[in-house]
Order: structure tokens, then C-alpha cells, then sequence
């Protein structure tokens, strides 16, 4: 037999053990050489993380390895997998855990601490040297939560004929990549907290930093958007109430450190270019992983589900809890210490670029506490008096979304400002085209909706300014009609990487609340009990119900409701929503049916029979709503060209020797 | 032994990775050398800025000027900070820590921590086993059926013999073997007490007054048994004479020890027992709806074992274990096939028999169901849908 007495499990196991113990030294030898000068020890630095890595990869694939071989003697397999399940769900059950999770999140963890390692190489060795060593602290950490709390390779000697399945929720491909990407994100801003911390334990904080910080923030800035987006498109499909965010805590959790670390990005920005900031982009830095560590804390602890339910079995929340807080109140110790000690920049005008990216810091940052808040009190309140308040849609509608309409009014001008003093009147001149414009399109949109609904106008105009504010900076620096349609050419292909990036960015945050704004106002829905046969009118369209069959699944029975969607007697679309259960474990689940016309989705779910044979039935109609993801989609291609710019790739001071031998090389030629 | 080998390998290849950077003479490189080249590169980059007009003169003029000022600081802070070589202490610690410590360290924790005793058991090769172990029993029974043509007087082949039928489910023959080990060696209660275990399976759960009489010969005999006491509690359950079989499960149950096997089962009976009273005392007329739904919403006897049973399942001996599974797998039959249930707990005992490899019992335990929703067009469907699946055709393989 092909497996007889492999011990790829146990290996897995060692791998990961030994892990702790490398990441124990990575957490001492390089700051201790750092601190020492010592270049002996800073050079262990970089291959204490590549083995880090290597090392949890081989633990994570003996644990994959398990899942996909259905080895239920692992305790977590035989908790979370089934022979039935597809491939694709065995595999992505590893993570569909909550130790398998944390894996994860460290895989990721110290992934980062081996990119740092590998293009880090303009980086000074010491601030490299420490760096990974403030990375090491916190692979450790979580790896000790993880060999001794949280440990994936506990065995059964007897295992049991049959595993329990993963939850049916989660055996969909939109869950399969929705962790790892949030989790790059979220577990990416700890190599960003760990550039702070070096800074700070070095005692040197200066615009090279930021220069240097500025591709790892927007790396772990990029996943986070493309991860939030993706959950909040699994929940649209998947939950079949026809919502695309929820207010959650759950969501908020990775929200917050997003709104950081837009925050973040843009103050490194400051920083870079004008050598100021510095104390803010630090605290910022700091702020940004401790609410990635309080996000890992609620989702992982229980705490959410009650915080009663955390208290009776709360040896993992402490656990991590001790970590949330030996983390942010080190850090800001350390930050209180030498913060004082940086306090030196150049002083800005308010009218300027940086004056803008201030202002974009105070409303990000004021976002981030109201949805703290709303998320935190009511934890708070039910830990202190045992009252459960749940905060809702209603309170974050009416704090979050206030706070933003500032923020889309003023992006556009912050991006024609200049640095160091701007030129308000020059710009609010030079952009009254987009203004027009925005204002032209929004009435159009308006009356295209065939609403009279003033608030949606309006709405719209904020979105539209965005959008075409942000696209405006281009044109503005083409110049068409100056310098003639070729040279505009010329110029409009030789625009910096950072313009574009800046446009496409912002471009984005408009596209999604254009889809935010039309899909709130203008989606219907409708919920009836629909007979075999029986037409009726849904707003525009005409949809039939024609009957069900039964459909078998690899691991699941589903019933198939079949409806054609018509409009003026013109075929569209068969919609096929269905309802499923599990064999394992017998829970069912509702898959529902879209389909896309244009940005504007039909979104079919459908519930139980009715005693006469009729069918529960819900029909969304979701005007735009595509264009939320696909703003969070183009936000992301501008934070990668950001990422991309070769300007961010400054070499490497090149060692003495080799520099001669070049000369050498050329006067020989 | 590969196994420590590789792990040995595995921790030095670890630690002659870090020992080689700690052993090398490093090259010593200037600090603020990177930051030098990052504002050269500012400096750059404002330039072709003019060029493409993104600067105004004047604006880049003044860029120039602050970042030549940091190009001068970082400069002026390369002269000052001298980055010292290494230190022989310090390098021989750090290797310490590395070839001594870390191999320690990691040794420990996973001793600890690990099952080093434990190779992979993938689904496959359980199957594999599990298939492996079915063919040599079957291959002990016909041996042993052999053995006993020629010298059926062998009371001990038949004491063999007959819970292997039991176990292969085939109580028919069990209750011969039996009654021949008896009448070879004699009435020991063993032997009354498996006879009287294949009548009730043969008899689909139901006590008849054979296996009663074995049972109360057997309670006056040993008065504190257990296990005939417990089927004379079903069998008086069955007799429709509830006060006592109550009576008696909850004497069985107050002297229990706390974690028998059986408890939650004879717990589940008095439970269905205690209930059945009370609509009766309210409501004669039992809409046969209702049942199903009550019974759907009563505690499944054959739930999914939840992670605690399966712990303590994993303590159990390998026969132990799977009596205790064939064991509730058989409670629930008894009571499905007498009193009915609903369909997710006809489906749960047709997979369970699946899964403990019975199929004819699973295609008989179909064919039950089949004939007990004949009315529910939607169970129906579901039961064909599994039928199709089992590769039983309902028409032709259920005869009454």
C-alpha cells in the first residue's frame, strides 16, 4: 500500500514546531544585531524568515496533504472534511476552521517576513535586520497560540469511519478565496507594523522610510480591498437575502484596518515628499495591525457569538487577547518613548497637497472610530450588563455615511492641488469641467431612472464628482487642446505611474458609490408563492415558474425551481435558483440565481413549498450594483500601478568592490 | 526510524542555514548608503517632473532645495555612526543557541506535543483494511462452518461461531449456533443470553415470548444483570405494559454507572415512553402528521456522534467501538421498523447500514421506508433518489 506507515502528518507537525523555535530566533538575533552593529547576527535576518516560511509551508501542506487524503486520524480533518466533499472544498477546509485558519493567517505571516527578505535588498541592513526581527516577534506569538492552543495535527488513534463535513455555507468557491486574499491583507499590515516598530526601536524615521514602507502598505492595501470585496460578494450570493453588506461584525473587522490603511497610504505619501507626518504615519502604521489583531481577535475568540458563550470556554480568546495587548500596548510604549524624539518636519500650509491628504487622514480616521464604535459597544454593553443591543445598518448609515460625503467632495481637489501651497481658486477653475459634467450627468441619471427622487440625484452628483473629478486630473494634464492631439498622446502615455494610480483610485471609490447610491434607492424586491405555470409581472419583467426537479450533487440533494425571465415577450434568461441539503449533515441551504444586464443584476432565491405545490419565491432587482465590486476591482489596478512604479525600486547602494570593478569593466571598453 | 531520521535531518539542514550567515565574514556596509540613494532618486524624479510639466519651475526649485537638504543630512549621518564588525561572544551565543538550543527546544515541544507513534491513516487504506478484515472473517466462518459439518457435537466451535453471525448480521444462523452450543455444554447464561439476543434481532427488534422466557430465566438467575434486564424493560415497552417498563428503565438507569454505553439509549426508550403517555391522557386521536413531526423533533437517537462521543469512541477498543456503533445502529432499526419514525431517521439508519457495510439490511431498511411513506409523494422522491444511488430498484427488489 502506497501510504503504509508514511508519517507525512507528523512531519508536518515537527515542521511547524520547529517554526516557533526558529521564529523564537529570529526574534532576537537580528535586533540584537541591530542594536549591537553586530553585521554577523543582522545577516541571520533574512534566512531565519525564508526558513520560517519554509518551514510552516511544509507544516500547511502536510495539512492539506491530510485533508485531501481524507486521513481522519487528524482530529481537525475528521471535524471539518467527509469523503464525498470535492476536491476543491477538501482543500479549501483546511482553512474553513478555525485552526486551520490561524495557520493560514501565519503561513501568510511569515510569507510577508520571506518577500521583505527577498526584495528588501535597498533596504538598510539593519532596519531589514529588525524589521523581520519585530516580524519574528509576532510569528511567534501566533505560532505559540498555535502549537499550544490552537494545534491542527492533534491525532485520533481510532479514527472514525466518516468525517462531519465542513459547513455547507462555506463549500463555495467565493469562500475558498475569500480568506486567503483578506488574510493578505489583514496579516500584510503586520510587516507594515513591524517596519514602524524597527523605526522606532532604531530611532530613525525619515522620508527614505516611507519610501521603503510605501509597496508593502499598498500590497497588503490591494488584497484587502480585492478580499472585502469578495466577502461582500459571497454574502450577496450566497446568504440569499439579497444584501451586499451587513454591518457586520464580522465584515467591520476587516473594514476598519481598510479604512487605516487608506489612511495610511496616503499619509506615507505625505511623508515621503515633504519629511513630515512622521509621528502620524507611525501611529497610523501601529493602528492599522492592532485593528487587524482585534478583527483576528473577534472573529476567532467567539466573542461575537456571545460574549457568554467566549467566557465559558475562553482559554483561545485569552490567548490571543494576551497577544492584542502585549502587541498595541508595546508598540505604543515604544512609540510614546521615542515619538518625542521625531518630532521634526516641514511645516505645510492648509491650502496644499498635503493639507488635502491631512484632511482625508481626519475623516478616514473619524470613519474608522464611528464604525469602532458601532461594532465595539455592543460587546461592551453586554460584557458589563448581560443587555444584548445589536447596532445596525441605521447607526453606521448614519454616522459612516456622512463622513464620506467630505471626502468624495474633496478627493478631486486634493488631486490637483500642489505640494507645499496650493492654489484653491486655481483649482476649483481649473475643475469646473468635471463640475459641469457631474452635474449634467447626475440630472440625466436621475431622470434615466425615472425617479423624481431628489435625494438619489443628489447622491448620484457625489458619486459622479468623484468619478469625474478623479479622471479629470488626466485630462487636465493632457492638455489636449494646447498642445494638439499627438503630443496630447505623447503625454498621455508618459503620465507618472502615480497619477494614474491616483485617478484610477479614486475612480474606483466613485464607481462603488455609484453602485452603492442607485442599488440602496432604486432595488425592489419581492417575495411571493409561486405555483407551477403561474406568470407574473415583477416590475419590467414577466417571470414564469415552470415546475422543479430533483438534482444530485456530489455530497448534497438539491431541488432545481426553474423560472424564465422574460420582458416584452422576449426571452431572457431561465433562472434556475435551488434548494440543497447536505447528506453529512443534513443542513440545508438555498443557492440562488443571478443574472447580469449590463451593471443591473435579477437575483432569484428561493425558500420552501408551499402545501398547494406553490414555491417561496424572492426576486431582487439590483440596478448597478456590479459597479460596487467593480469599483473595488479598479481601486485595486490602481493601487497595483501604484505598487508597480519603478520609482518605488530604488537600487540598492551597490557595495564598494563591485561599483569598481564596473569602472574597471568600461575603461578596459 | 526513517521518521527520526528525517527529522534530524530536517532540524540540522535548519541549522547550518543559520550557522553559515553566522560563521561568514560579512561585508560591512555604510549606513544611510540606502537613504542616500532614495533622495538621489527624489532628486531625479523632480527633474523629469519639470520635464513633463507636471512641476512648475519655481515649485520644483523648492523641492530641489528640501530634498538636497536631506541628501546633505543623511550624508553628514553616514559619517557619524560607525557600524561595528562582529564579536566573537557574541557569535559563539548565537551559535549555541542555534546548534544546542533550537534542536532542544524544538525536540521537546514536539515530544509533547506530537504522536510520533502515529503514521498517516488516509480514508483509502482504512478502506482498504477494513475490506481486508470483512474477507478473512468470511473466510473464518465458512472454515469454522466446515469444521462443524464433521463434528457438530464441537460445543466451543459453535460458541465461536455464533457472534461472528451476530456481528455479519446474519441472526438467523446466530440463533442456531447457539441453540447447538446449548445443547452441547449446556443452559450457561452466556449462551441463553446470546440466544435470546438473536431471536430479538432476527425478529426485527420485536421480544418474543421465546427470547422473554430466556430473558426472565436469565433475570432469576443473575438478578442484577444488566443486559437481560434491559431487554425485558424494551420487551414490556413493546407488551404496551408502560408503567412497568418504565419502572424498570429507571431502576436500570439509577444504577447505572455514569458512563455505560447503553445509557443514552435506555434513556431515549423511557423518554419515548414518558411521552407517548401524555397525549394520551389529552388526545386520543393522533393525526399521523403530528407523529412524524414529533418524532422528527424528539432527540435523534442516531445523531451524528458529536466530537466528545467520538473522544471517547477513540478510547474505546477497536470491537468495543464498533459494537457500540452496530449496537445503536440496531436500537434505532428496532424502533423504526416497530413504531415508525420520520423520514430523515429512515434515511440516517439506511446510511448508517451503509456505512457499517450491510447492505442487504440497508436495501431491507429501503424497502420499509418505501412501503411506510407510500402515501408522501415528496419522501418518495427522496427515497428513490437514494435508491438510484444503491443501485436497488424498488419495484423489483422489495418483495413483501
Amino acid at each position: 500500500m502506497p501510504y503504509e506507515n508514511s508519517m507525512i502528518i507528523e512531519l508536518g507537525h515537527y515542521a511547524l514546531i520547529l517554526a516557533l523555535v526558529v521564529s523564537a530566533l529570529q526574534s532576537v538575533l537580528p535586533v540584537w544585531g541591530a542594536l549591537k552593529h553586530d553585521t554577523r547576527l543582522t545577516a541571520t535576518a533574512p534566512t531565519l524568515a525564508y526558513l520560517s516560511f519554509a518551514l510552516v509551508l511544509l507544516a500547511f501542506l502536510a495539512l492539506t496533504h491530510a485533508y485531501i487524503t481524507s486521513d481522519f486520524s487528524v482530529f481537525n480533518v475528521f471535524e471539518n472534511s467527509h469523503t464525498d466533499k470535492p476536491l476543491i472544498y477538501k482543500i479549501s477546509g483546511v482553512w474553513g476552521n478555525h485552526e486551520g485558519s490561524i495557520l493560514l493567517w501565519v503561513l501568510i505571516l511569515v510569507l510577508f517576513g520571506a518577500l521583505v527578505a527577498a526584495f528588501g535588498k535597498n533596504l538598510p541592513a539593519e532596519l531589514k535586520a529588525t524589521t523581520l526581527g519585530t516580524q519574528g516577534w509576532v510569528s511567534f506569538a501566533f505560532l505559540l497560540f498555535v502549537v499550544t492552543a490552537s494545534n491542527p495535527f492533534l491525532r485520533l488513534e481510532q479514527p472514525p469511519v466518516q468525517g462531519q463535513d465542513l459547513n455547507p455555507m462555506l463549500q463555495d468557491i467565493g469562500l475558498a478565496i475569500h480568506p486567503p486574499l483578506l488574510y493578505i491583507g489583514y496579516v500584510g499590515f503586520s510587516i507594515v507594523f513591524s517596519f514602524a516598530s524597527a523605526a522606532l526601536l532604531l530611532g530613525r524615521l525619515d522620508a527614505a522610510w516611507a519610501r521603503w514602507v510605501r509597496p508593502w502598505v499598498l500590497a497588503s492595501w490591494i488584497f484587502l480591498t480585492l478580499g472585502i470585496a469578495m466577502g461582500s460578494y459571497w454574502a450577496y450570493y450566497e446568504l440569499g437575502w439579497g444584501g451586499w453588506w451587513f454591518w457586520d461584525p464580522v465584515e467591520n473587522a476587516s473594514f476598519m484596518p481598510w479604512l487605516t490603511g487608506t489612511a495610511l497610504m496616503h499619509s506615507a505619501l505625505v511623508m515621503e515628499k515633504r519629511d513630515s507626518l512622521k509621528v502620524w504615519t507611525v501611529f497610523l502604521a501601529i493602528v492599522t495591525f492592532s485593528l487587524s489583531l482585534l478583527g483576528t481577535f473577534l472573529v476567532r475568540s467567539g466573542v461575537l457569538t456571545s460574549v457568554h458563550a467566549f467566557a465559558v470556554d475562553p482559554a483561545r480568546g485569552i490567548f490571543i487577547l494576551t497577544i492584542l495587548i502585549i502587541f498595541i500596548c508595546g508598540s505604543l510604549a515604544l512609540f510614546a518613548m521615542r515619538a518625542p524624539l521625531l518630532r521634526k518636519g516641514g511645516i505645510f500650509a492648509p491650502i496644499s497637497r498635503e493639507g488635502a491628504l491631512v484632511m482625508n487622514n481626519l475623516f478616514l480616521t473619524t470613519a474608522t472610530a464611528a464604525v469602532f464604535f458601532g461594532t465595539l459597544y455592543p460587546l461592551i454593553l453586554e460584557a458589563a450588563t448581560g443587555d444584548k443591543i445589536s447596532v445596525g445598518a441605521p447607526f453606521f448609515n448614519l454616522t459612516f455615511a456622512p463622513i464620506m460625503v467630505p471626502v468624495l467632495i474633496m478627493m478631486p481637489f486634493g488631486q490637483l492641488l500642489a505640494w507645499k501651497r496650493g492654489d484653491l481658486w486655481g483649482v476649483t477653475q481649473r475643475l469646473t469641467g468635471a463640475f459641469v459634467l457631474t452635474l449634467l450627468s447626475a440630472i440625466a441619471l436621475g431622470w434615466w431612472m425615472g425617479g423624481n427622487h431628489i435625494f438619489a440625484v443628489i447622491g448620484f452628483g457625489f458619486a459622479l464628482w468623484a468619478i469625474f473629478g478623479s479622471l479629470w486630473e488626466i485630462w487636465d494634464r493632457v492638455q489636449l487642446k494646447k498642445v494638439g492631439p499627438v503630443r496630447a498622446w505623447k503625454r498621455f502615455w508618459g503620465l507618472p505611474k502615480t497619477v494614474w494610480s491616483t485617478a484610477l483610485g479614486h475612480l474606483g471609490i466613485g464607481l462603488t458609490a455609484l453602485g452603492i447610491v442607485t442599488t440602496s434607492v432604486y432595488e425592489t424586491e419581492t417575495v411571493l408563492v409561486m405555483k407551477p405555470g403561474e406568470t407574473r409581472q415583477i416590475g419590467e419583467y414577466d417571470v414564469t415558474y415552470k415546475g422543479n426537479r430533483d438534482h444530485e450533487g456530489p455530497n448534497y440533494v438539491e431541488r432545481v425551481a426553474y423560472f424564465d425571465l422574460k420582458q416584452d415577450n422576449k426571452f431572457l434568461h431561465e433562472m434556475a435558483p435551488t434548494k440543497r441539503v447536505y447528506n453529512a449533515s443534513g443542513r440545508p441551504m438555498s443557492e440562488t440565481s443571478i443574472v447580469s444586464f449590463g451593471f443591473s443584476q435579477v437575483y432569484f432565491a428561493v425558500g420552501d413549498e408551499t402545501e398547494d405545490g406553490g414555491i417561496v419565491t424572492r426576486i431582487y432587482h439590483k440596478p448597478l450594483i456590479l459597479l460596487i465590486w467593480i469599483g473595488c476591482l479598479v481601486m485595486s489596478l490602481g493601487g497595483f500601478i501604484g505598487m508597480i512604479d519603478r520609482r518605488l525600486r530604488v537600487g540598492a547602494p551597490k557595495p564598494a568592490q563591485k561599483q569598481r570593478k564596473k569602472q574597471q569593466q568600461g575603461a578596459a571598453a | 526510524m526513517t521518521f527520526w531520521i528525517l527529522i534530524a535531518l530536517l532540524t540540522l539542514a535548519v541549522a547550518l542555514a543559520v550557522l553559515i550567515p553566522l560563521q561568514r565574514q560579512q561585508a560591512v556596509q555604510e549606513a544611510h548608503a540606502s537613504d542616500v540613494e532614495v533622495f538621489k532618486a527624489q532628486l531625479k524624479e523632480i527633474d523629469a517632473d519639470l520635464e513633463s510639466g507636471a512641476l512648475d519651475a519655481d515649485l520644483a526649485e523648492a523641492a530641489r532645495i528640501e530634498v538636497s537638504r536631506r541628501l546633505l543630512a543623511a550624508h553628514k549621518a553616514a559619517k557619524q555612526i560607525k557600524t561595528g564588525g562582529s564579536h566573537k561572544l557574541r557569535t559563539r551565543a548565537s551559535s549555541l543557541l542555534v546548534v544546542l538550543v533550537m534542536p532542544l527546544a524544538a525536540l521537546a515541544l514536539y515530544l509533547s506535543y506530537g504522536s510520533p507513534d502515529l503514521p498517516d491513516d488516509p480514508y483509502e487504506q482504512r478502506l482498504a483494511r477494513m475490506n481486508q478484515n470483512q474477507a478473512s472473517i468470511k473466510e473464518m466462518i465458512a472454515q469454522t462452518e466446515a469444521h462443524l459439518a464433521n463434528n457438530p457435537d464441537d460445543g466451543r466451535g459453535w460458541q465461536v461461531l455464533a457472534p461472528i453471525y451476530m456481528r455479519s448480521g446474519e441472526y438467523t444462523k446466530a440463533a442456531k449456533a447457539f441453540q447447538q452450543a446449548i445443547r452441547t455444554m449446556g443452559d450457561l447464561p452466556d449462551l441463553k443470553m446470546g440466544l435470546a439476543e438473536a431471536l430479538i434481532f432476527e425478529a426485527d427488534g420485536k421480544v418474543n415470548d421465546v427470547a422473554f422466557a430466556l430473558l426472565q430465566d436469565l433475570e432469576k438467575v443473575a438478578p442484577d444483570a444488566v443486559k437481560p434486564r434491559f431487554y425485558i424493560a424494551v420487551a414490556l415497552g413493546q407488551q404496551g405494559k408502560r408503567q412497568q417498563a418504565i419502572a424498570l428503565w429507571q431502576k436500570l438507569i439509577a444504577q447505572a454507572e455514569p458512563d455505560a454505553s447503553w445509557l443514552p439509549i435506555a434513556n431515549s426508550y423511557l423518554a419515548d415512553l414518558q411521552n407517548e403517555e401524555k397525549p394520551t391522557e389529552k388526545e386520543k386521536t393522533k393525526n399521523v402528521d403530528d407523529a412524524q413531526s414529533t418524532a422528527a423533533q424528539k432527540e435523534p437517537l442516531l445523531k451524528n456522534p458529536d466530537a466528545e462521543t467520538v473522544r471517547a469512541a477513540s478510547e474505546m477498543s477497536a470491537t468495543d467501538r464498533q459494537q457500540m456503533i452496530t449496537q445503536m445502529v440496531d436500537q434505532l432499526k428496532t424502533r423504526l421498523y416497530t413504531d415508525g419514525g420520520s423520514l430523515a431517521e429512515w434515511q440516517r439508519l439506511i446510511r448508517s447500514q451503509i456505512i457499517l457495510d450491510d447492505t442487504a439490511e440497508a436495501q431491507n431498511a429501503l424497502c420499509k421506508a418505501i412501503a411506510a411513506f407510500k402515501e408522501n409523494a415528496d419522501a418518495n422522491k427522496t427515497l428513490e433518489l437514494l435508491a438510484s444511488k444503491m443501485g436497488v430498484s424498488p419495484s423489483s427488489d422489495c418483495k413483501k
